[in-house]
């Protein structure tokens, strides 16, 4: 007889889909926010010199 | 037509490029995942929980591997000085840290189901939990210090001494629990798998590891774009 | 390297005549000791757990907890007047300066160890076993505070620099304490029940093993938190 215990392995992979998704998010969302950051600052920069 | 872009002729600098690594790695994760829910036979014991077998272990696997890859950078830039290692190792660091919570997640919802718990104090649990705490500990030092050469220092000596740590607390783990024997129910044994299962398996691997390559190359970028913004800034 | 010992010797004096002088850190250390001994007696069910069965385990958490305390007040008083530069500017090496402050808090933690131990040993009814069990309950925890003191140097030394300042020490330091901790309670207990030594010689390696890995490693390391 199998158990059913399918739930748990469910649960495992969203998890896993869950966090990684979210974190490459983050990654991409924090390169952004610096860029733009950066491409700011320079273009600041520019001006005085 | 009027051009109003020329107003802000910086470099384009906010354009992110096209990153083909994290799209194969994706690619990679996915098709395991699909081989591993529709083509590969449930296990009879342990029943379709056995699944958490593909990304249980290979979670694991990489999380060990990033902390060993901070101990070599940190290592290496307390020898050379040279800030990119550091940058390596703090990618390396906070990837880690996301496999390792996934590492313990996919252990829990193991656990329960088979062993009738979602945690024991067995020595390898309490070794990859104590990972998880060294290594936020150590991405919450370098978010204390300010000064660049500071933190690299800081956290180069943290990075070695934890990979020292693990050793040291899964032998005390293991030797505690065999002098103190409680009831829980034997890790499943592991059998010579059946050839599909064992192929599942190294996919899951190769492509955890892809996931993972692809995931420190993205955050490599992430801290070299900081490391710029901080220079920019501190002018 | 007898001049670099010596200068590390010179250090723990200057540390140890600071605080013999002030005395706030060690009395504070020795009172949080007896206040923790207090409050975990009434953490748990005297009926259900005899006094006597938590006295290991209270006095190893105590141990950790007290020896924290002095370790952060071994960087914190050279910031005062910034007289961490006057100790970087003196002739002596590196290693030296942290060797001379390790001491320094080694003798801070077994002073505050000779006061806790006979207080847990009277509350919590806990048997000795004479002045064999006596004498190797002493050689325990100076094993045990050799290791905790390297590791906890290195760390205080990191911890005054950052933001986060002394909240930074215990999140470092104690998953470091763990493998401490765990051969130091269990030999403790094995100990006070009267087993012999032979059945904890497994602990008393990993508890060495650990001191000579971490003396090292961070005397190594040292050099690397203090350069400019």
């Amino acid at each position: 007889m199998i158990p059913n215990n399918a739930g748990y392995y469910h649960a495992a992979y969203i998890i896993v889909a869950v966090v990684h998704i979210g974190y490459a998010t983050s990654i991409w969302m924090r390169r952004r926010s610096v860029r733009a950051r950066l491409a700011a600052a320079r273009t600041e920069r520019r001006p005085l010199r | 037509m009027s051009t109003p872009i020329a107003s802000h002729a910086g470099r384009p600098a906010a354009r992110a490029t096209f990153d083909w690594l994290f799209v194969v790695a994706a690619l990679l994760v996915v098709a395991t995942f699909i081989r591993a829910i529709y083509f590969t036979p449930v296990e009879a014991l342990q029943g379709p929980a056995q699944k958490i077998y593909y990304v249980h272990p290979p979670s694991a696997w990489v999380a060990f591997l990033a902390f060993g890859i901070v101990a070599v950078a940190s290592i290496g830039y307390l020898w050379m000085k040279d800030l990119r290692l550091d940058r390596l190792a703090e990618s390396s660091a906070e990837v880690g840290v996301v496999f390792t919570t996934i590492t313990l997640m996919t252990g829990s919802l193991w656990g329960k189901p088979i062993w009738g718990t979602w945690w024991t104090w067995d020595a390898r649990l309490t070794s990859t939990l104590f990972l998880w705490f060294i290594y936020v500990g150590y991405l919450i030092l370098r978010g204390a210090i300010e000064e660049p050469g500071m933190r690299a220092r800081y956290s180069a000596v943290l990075g070695i001494l934890g990979s020292l740590l693990i050793p040291f607390i899964h032998l005390s783990v293991y030797l505690f629990r065999t002098l103190h024997p409680m009831p829980i129910i034997g890790k499943p044994s592991k059998p010579s798998l059946p050839n599909d299962m064992l192929e599942t398996f190294l996919m899951a691997f190769f492509s955890f590891t892809v996931l993972y390559a692809a995931l420190l190359r993205a955050r490599y970028r992430l801290a070299t774009d900081q490391a710029a913004l901080e220079a920019e800034e501190g002018r | 390297m007898p001049d670099a010992f010596g200068a590390a010797l010179l250090i723990a004096r200057k540390d140890l005549a600071i605080e013999f002088r002030t005395r706030t850190a060690f009395f504070s250390a020795v009172v949080f000791a007896l206040l923790a001994i207090v409050i975990f007696f009434f953490a748990w069910d005297p009926t259900a757990v005899a006094a006597s069965d938590l006295a290991p385990g209270v006095l190893w958490v105590i141990f950790t907890f007290s020896g924290l305390l002095g370790l952060h007040r071994s960087f914190g008083v050279e910031l005062a007047d910034r007289a961490l530069d006057g100790l970087l500017g003196a002739p002596v090496p590196r290693h030296a300066i942290y060797l001379g402050k390790a001491m320094a808090n080694l003798v801070f933690v077994l002073a505050i160890e000779v006061i806790a131990v006979p207080a847990v040993a009277l509350f919590y009814d806990m048997p000795l076993g004479g002045a064999r069990g006596v004498a190797a309950l002493a050689a325990l925890l100076i094993l045990a505070a050799i290791g905790l003191v390297a590791v906890g140097t290195l760390f205080a030394a990191m911890s005054v620099n950052t933001r986060l300042g002394e909240l930074l020490l215990p999140m470092l330091s104690l998953p470091f304490f763990v493998p401490i901790v765990i051969p130091a309670a269990q030999t403790t207990a094995r100990l006070l029940a009267g087993r012999p030594v032979a059945e904890s010689i497994g602990w008393i390696k990993i508890l060495l093993a650990f001191d000579l890995v971490f003396v090292a490693a961070c005397t190594m390391a040292f050099p690397y938190t203090i350069e400019d």
